[in-house]
């Protein structure tokens, strides 16, 4: 079963949670999903490491402060 | 999700998810702008996991679970503390440069241009000359029925001799 994380547009950019999935696409199957009002990290299979969705969401904490946000 | 309110809910408003080793708190979205929030985040992310959910105009949640596992009430409380702490300290910081955005911005004019001022005043023509051509170029464009051009420019020399050709005594 998919985890699924979901990311409030009014607080995540779309952009950082993409280069997030980016980052993350080496070591974790991750696809997003855009709907109104929201965007899914939708990651599919077992991590080896199980932080890797609090890891995530980090990533995209750190890109939403980098200048290019 | 079972959560349980702390002692500490009176000074912090945080709740301590104990099987999750997670705490919450909550933050007005109109005392805190959603960039403070996001610096004071940012600071944790190396020794905390950070999820941010709400609306920025009225709150957001913030989630908090540190790195190194446990948490029990005081670390909670702790945690709970220093992120406040934080959060102040970045909405302060924010305040602050709003309020001396102006003077920055002219400091650093004023040192670039005592480094280079032949740059500085080319650059300064050339956008002078941008901001005219776009002025132009804008008034042009919004001027339909020609009220800017000269009389020249709007029937030309064609038709004025035509008029004068004209038979003067006609009416």
């Amino acid at each position: 079963m998919p985890i699924r994380i979901k990311f409030e547009p009014l607080i995540y950019p779309e952009d950082a949670v993409r280069r997030a999935a980016e980052a993350f696409g080496d070591s974790v199957q991750v696809r997003l999903e855009t709907a109104p009002g929201a965007i899914w990290a939708v990651f599919e299979g077992e991590p080896e490491d199980g932080n890797v969705y609090d890891e995530f969401c980090n990533f995209v904490i750190a890109e939403c402060r980098s200048p290019e946000s | 999700m079972s959560s349980k309110n702390t002692k500490s809910e009176a000074l912090f408003p945080h709740q301590l998810d104990p099987s999750n080793h997670r705490v919450k708190i909550d933050v007005h979205g109109r005392i805190y702008p959603l960039e403070a929030v996001m610096g004071a985040a940012y600071t944790f992310i190396d020794r905390a996991y950070v999820y941010l959910e709400g609306t920025p105009r009225d709150h957001v949640t913030v989630h908090l679970r540190p790195k190194n596992g446990s948490l029990d009430p005081a670390g909670a409380e702790t945690l709970a503390g220093q992120f406040q702490n934080e959060l102040l300290n970045a909405a302060l910081r924010l305040r602050v440069a709003r309020r001396n955005q102006k003077l920055q911005e002219y400091i650093v004019s004023q040192a670039l241009y005592g480094a280079n001022p032949q740059a500085a005043d080319e650059a300064i023509d050339q956008e002078l000359k941008d901001i005219l051509r776009e002025a132009e170029e804008e008034s042009g464009a919004d001027d339909p029925r020609g009220i800017t051009l000269s009389w020249e420019e709007k029937y030309g020399k064609g038709k004025t001799k035509a008029k004068s050709d004209a038979d003067p005594n006609q009416v």
